[in-house]
């Protein structure tokens, strides 16, 4: 029941492969609808977190408001949601897709139709959003639009006759782009008089206001003192505020059905603002919360710790501070005998567990040692009891596991066909079980379960190298089976060292600890001593390195009676070995524990 | 009073080598009266404050001593011998450069009371003494040692080096043996340290000169070394030094042994009745200090037990005899094995250190790694330290 009001609304968000320019499209229809000056844009403005610039990826949602006057004289609010970028966050991006009505598809007039344009676009068939292809870079010399126009057309089997032809970088047929959007994508829906629902698409924390929720009203309004509930949570609070954000808050008084917007209600734990949960009116409930929902939880695990001991209180609140503004970070603290005091920490993926531990690094100056990720474990024991273990420390002993499950997931991963080939082989050597393949023109789908497990290693760089950067893959968790999982300990000077323990599958075991002594070999120093490593499985030594003992280490000179002078070279000496955990009577670099991080298998 | 020794510094040379980072100057000759002056002053002051105490060594190190001539020398000795009482067993030592002795200025020495020579001698190919910056030849090193014997001078160190720019292990070789033939009393050998900011560091940085012999190499000429010396009768006894019977140098054992000495000249250090103090390194400021008759006070830190302790170990532990146990605990009052009972259990059971008679030492190997089991010393005592803290 589509009125006036909902006429001039559109909600759309931009999806392309990477590279292919969306940020920078999403900054001129920025501009080009004045929500910018020029002079005051720096480049990308959606993606305004410096990691997100940096690596070129989204990482959290956003909203903003756009007023346009279009070409028929009429004054239209465009509201568009940029959407995060990986297979860490498909769930958050699926918030966002249902929170909008149409989709621009942009593609690179030079690249033509990728695998991720493809995921991208399967993914907004799903949620039923009209698509619009765009053409981009038709300013470069190796444009061949005509092409990449059929290509749209052939492979996705989209009408690209009237797809906008634009250059996103000198700002060509930015008007078309908008006009397109204004006369092609379908006006919200929406029935305002009954009782509130709002998705929540995104949510963020603010020193100010606490957590803020980004939300698409899909029946129903919303204003400032309205008592709203979390229907999944159950929460209840006070609006004090609701508007849009265009870049900075613009209050409303209230909120429609069919508009995005922001609610602010004092809310102090970003965990009660659950992305895809729905807003309704205390008051006034609706009788069904939007469909979708799903209780985010961390599938990767790792443990931080701070490379001195004494920043310990720093990670925490470095930590916590995060979380503010994160609801799947989590953490808790842990002890291990070779690297102290740290936190356990869980995230969504691995991209997810590299943005949280560079913007430790980097937003709080910290030092900080990871262990090898894991996954959570089933292990069913003897006496019948299941404990979920995240850490390979905490395996209880062999004589009390009766069997032990991994976490599977669903893998796509979407390629051309030339690299079929080698990729069902990553996918074999990853212990995956071949599903199926789906040929999507010149394109294959792939369809394999897979151990997370082995996901979570080096599966994004080994699929990326062995298809030259073209296939992509999501996937998603579909449950435990049971495996033959063994615990493997790696020895220094014949001590087991806790932080280097993993759990791996009986087979994989042999190579992965000759191949982690052979790097711990590379990365520890010389020492007075000779230092055995040694990779073990409940105690059967299986791989065996020696780092060689220093052959000399002492000052020939003895600089008279200066013997400040001396003493400041050991000074120096000490230092260079405070940098490194001393395990027993061995010194390991930091390095060392990452080495395990990347395996070359 | 406490028996001490003395250390005078002569910063002057011709050039300065290329390898050399101590406090010297060329191109002050023309001032060596005035710095001979000033060193009389500083020692007659420095005699007025700590009294007239007995002498058991004393060291003129640079820089090039033998840029003095035989009278400047005599009038430092005269000065010394005013002020202290020279034992009468007393080693009076001699830096040398080759390039700079003559018959009568080595004569004109060993009359005014100088009765140790250690000549610089470096290397015995002229090739690489060029490369390092040396002003004189392998001929003229050999030349010297016969002129020194000939000038009445029985005691006498070769100074060597090794692990030079492009070094073999057989060029070394050569140079220990005809180092050796000319029956020295007393060798140094020092492997080669590249410091920070000298001219020989950048050329080896920049790819300039040759490099640096790798460590098979380096291994290779430890071997020669302790070969030919203990096959000619020299007696290793400190990480460098090796001696024939009786010819150790008393000087520098004062300093592994932590005994007190006064040292007077441009940045002299000292440690006498347990203060240590260091004079200034700038020439200026040095003359300006003696001239006036001052002496510097300026102490070197915070001068903790925990500090003597450890520097005890330090410097005892570079001689092969190791540390005087029994000293240590009569100077201190506890036992080293109290003061690091990890670091010398662990040390023992690895075969790095050992106890003999009541002398704790380092084996072989570990005087290889030595600053290494420094560095484990300092570090059980910051640990302890923070337990106790």
């Amino acid at each position: 029941m589509a009125n006036e009001r909902m006429d001039k609304i559109r909600n759309f968000c931009i999806i392309a492969h990477i590279d292919h320019g969306k940020s920078t499209l999403a900054d001129r229809l920025l501009e080009k609808t004045g929500v910018y000056e020029k002079r005051e844009m720096v480049e990308q403005i959606l993606d305004s977190m410096e990691l997100e610039r940096e690596r070129g990826i989204t990482i959290k949602s956003k909203a903003v408001h756009m007023d346009y006057k279009a070409k028929d004289g009429q004054a239209y609010t465009l509201n568009l949601i940029d959407t995060p970028g990986h297979v860490d966050f498909t769930y958050e991006v699926s918030r966002a897709l249902a929170a909008c009505e149409g989709a621009l598809l942009v593609v690179d007039a030079t690249q033509g139709v990728e695998a991720q344009t493809l995921a991208n676009v399967y993914m907004a068939l799903e949620h039923n959003l009209e698509i619009i292809p765009v053409i981009n870079k038709i300013d470069l010399p190796s444009a061949r639009p005509d092409e990449v126009r059929a290509e749209i057309e052939e492979i996705i089997g989209l009408d690209a006759s009237e797809a906008p032809l634009i250059s996103a970088k000198v700002g060509l047929g930015i008007d078309d782009v908008l006009e397109s959007v204004v006369n092609m994508m379908p006006a919200p829906e929406g029935d305002e008089e009954a009782p509130l629902q709002a998705l929540i698409f995104d949510s963020f924390y603010d020193n100010y206001r606490g957590a803020i929720c980004f939300v698409r009203i899909v029946s129903g309004s919303v204003r400032a003192g309205m008592r709203i509930r979390m229907m999944n949570t159950g929460a209840c609070f006070d609006v004090v505020e609701v508007g849009t954000r265009s870049p900075g808050y613009v209050p409303k008084d209230e909120l429609r059905a069919g508009e995005v917007g922001y609610i602010a209600a004092s809310i102090k734990d970003i965990h009660d603002t659950r992305v895809g949960d729905t807003i309704t009116d205390d008051a006034n409930p609706a009788a069904e919360m939007l469909p979708g929902y799903r209780q985010v939880t961390p599938m990767v695990f790792c443990g931080i710790y701070p490379v001195d001991g004494a920043d310990y209180e720093n990670l925490k609140d470095a930590l916590e501070k995060l979380r503010l503004n994160d609801a799947s970070l989590t953490f808790e603290p842990e002890t291990s005998q070779a690297l102290g005091y740290g936190f356990r920490c869980g995230f969504l993926g691995l991209l997810h567990m590299e943005i949280i531990t560079m913007r430790l690094e980097r937003e709080f100056d910290l030092d900080l040692i990871t262990t090898a990720p894991s996954v959570i474990y089933k292990v069913h024991r003897t006496d019948g009891t299941v404990l979920d273990v995240d850490n390979p420390s905490n395996l209880p002993p062999i004589g009390e596991i009766e069997y032990m499950e991994e976490p599977f997931v669903k893998a796509s991963i979407h390629t051309p066909q030339e690299y079929v080939g080698a990729l069902m082989e990553t996918c074999q050597n990853k212990r995956g079980v071949f599903k199926d393949m789906v040929y999507e023109g010149s394109r294959v789908c792939l369809h394999y379960e897979m151990p997370l497990s082995e996901i979570i290693f080096d599966f994004f760089d080994q699929i990326k190298s062995r298809s030259r950067g073209y296939a992509s893959y999501d996937y998603e968790f579909f449950g435990y089976q049971e495996s033959e999982l063994v615990k493997l300990d790696m020895l220094l000077n014949g001590d087991i060292c806790d932080a280097l323990s993993m759990i791996v599958h009986k087979d994989r075991a042999y190579t992965r600890g000759r191949s982690i002594a052979e790097k711990l070999k590379d990365v520890i120093p010389r020492q007075m001593f000779e230092i055995p490593i040694q990779a073990a499985i409940g105690g059967k030594v299986i791989a065996r390195e020696t780092v060689k003992a220093m052959r000399k280490d002492v000052l020939a000179k003895c600089y008279g009676g200066d013997i400040t002078r001396k003493r400041k070279l050991l000074e120096k000496q000490k230092e260079g070995k405070k940098r490194m955990r001393q395990l027993g009577s061995v010194q390991v670099p930091s390095e060392a524990f990452m080495a395990v991080l990347k395996m070359d298998e | 009073m406490q028996v001490i020794s003395l250390y005078i510094h002569i910063p002057l040379c011709v050039k300065k080598c290329a390898y050399c980072d101590f406090a010297s100057f060329a191109g002050r000759m023309a001032h060596r009266d005035r710095y001979v002056q000033a060193v009389c002053r500083e020692i007659r002051a420095q005699a007025a404050f700590f009294g007239k105490r007995s002498l058991r060594s004393v060291f003129f190190g640079g820089g090039t001593p033998t840029l003095l001539t035989g009278a400047q020398i005599r009038a430092i000795m005269d000065t010394v011998r005013e002020c202290f009482v020279l034992l009468p067993d007393a080693e009076i030592s001699m830096e040398g450069n080759p390039g700079t002795l003559t018959r009568d200025n080595l004569k004109a020495y060993r009359a005014a009371g100088v009765n140790r020579l250690s000549l610089g001698v470096q290397s015995m190919d002229d090739g690489l003494l060029a490369a390092i910056g040396r002003i004189h030849t392998a001929a003229q090193a050999e030349e010297a040692a016969a002129m020194a014997r000939e000038a009445g001078f029985d005691n006498l160190n070769l100074d060597l080096m090794y692990g030079l720019p492009g070094q073999s292990a057989a060029q070394w070789r050569e140079t220990l043996q005809k180092a050796i033939a000319l029956s020295p009393e007393h060798l140094s050998c020092y492997s080669l340290i590249l410091e920070e900011g000298t001219p020989l560091y950048e050329a080896v940085q920049a790819g300039m000169c040759a490099a640096l012999p790798c460590d098979n190499i380096i291994e290779e000429m430890d071997g020669i070394t302790a070969r030919l010396t203990r096959e000619n009768g020299y007696a290793h006894y400190e990480v460098s030094n090796y001696a024939r019977p009786g010819r150790t140098c008393r000087h520098n054992v004062v300093y592994w042994e932590c005994e007190p000495y006064l040292g007077v000249g441009l940045g002299a250090h000292s440690d006498v009745d347990g203060r240590r103090f260091y004079n200034p390194e700038d020439w200026e400021a040095y003359l300006e200090m003696a001239e006036s008759g001052e002496t510097a006070r300026q102490t070197e830190g915070e001068n903790r037990r925990e500090d003597r302790m450890f520097e005890r170990m330090m410097m005892g532990l570079r001689q092969v005899q190791g540390v005087d146990m029994a000293r240590f605990e009569q100077d201190f009052s506890v036992k080293p094995e109290d003061v690091w009972p990890e670091t010398l259990e662990r040390m023992t059971n690895g075969g790095m250190m050992e106890k003999r008679g009541s002398r704790l030492r380092l084996t072989e190997r570990g005087m290889q790694v030595m600053n290494g089991v420094l560095v484990e010393l300092m570090d059980e005592f910051d640990s302890k330290q923070q337990m106790d803290g």
